[in-house]
């Protein structure tokens, strides 16, 4: 009786599991060019397009909203920093920071620590950008 | 100090609030950076 009830108890519970969505996309940044998404991975059901503002200020924008309200839906933004050291020329570095600022807006930011700058993306490191919707 | 350019280019691209909201933010990050350098 135990071996047959099992199976279909495991399967009610997958199917009330919330689902995590991800999107993944490495990013490639020169010039005064918009942001290059290469797509990894997306089951959000949303797409992301980019543009550029002005040197080192990018913008995501989400075709749904996804910052609307607190008490909704989570929502976690990150992506590759870029720091690295340039032991040559003196210490040195790279920043890369995005953060949402609209309900379907993110921003964005490369620096090298001193003012924001183009051509980081992607140029000295692989910089990938991950978006979680949690249930 | 406030950077027009900036904020004009935002509000163009997200439309006032939105723009608007994105300036406020990125200044405030500009604003940490330079503290902690």
């Amino acid at each position: 009786m135990n071996e047959f009830n099992l199976p279909k108890k495991f399967n009610w519970e997958l199917a009330s599991q919330p689902i995590v969505k991800k999107y993944v996309a490495d990013l490639y940044q020169t010039g005064t060019d918009i942001p290059v998404a290469t797509e990894l991975f997306n089951n959000t059901e949303v797409a992301f397009t980019y543009d550029y503002v002005s040197p080192g200020v990018y913008i995501v924008l989400a075709s749904k909203n996804l910052f609307t309200s607190p008490t909704g839906q989570k929502v976690q933004a990150t992506i590759t920093n870029a720091t690295y050291i340039d032991d040559v020329a003196g210490p040195s570095g790279q920043s890369v920071t995005i953060f949402p600022v609209f309900d379907n807006v993110m921003i964005i930011l490369t620096s090298d620590l001193t003012a924001e700058v183009d051509g980081i993306l992607g140029n000295n490191t692989q910089n990938a950008i991950e978006i979680t919707i949690y249930p | 100090m406030e950077d027009t350019v900036l904020l004009n280019a935002l509000v163009a691209k997200l439309g006032a609030e939105a723009g608007q909201k994105a300036y406020d933010k990125i200044m405030a990050i500009k604003g940490n950076r330079a503290k902690n350098i």
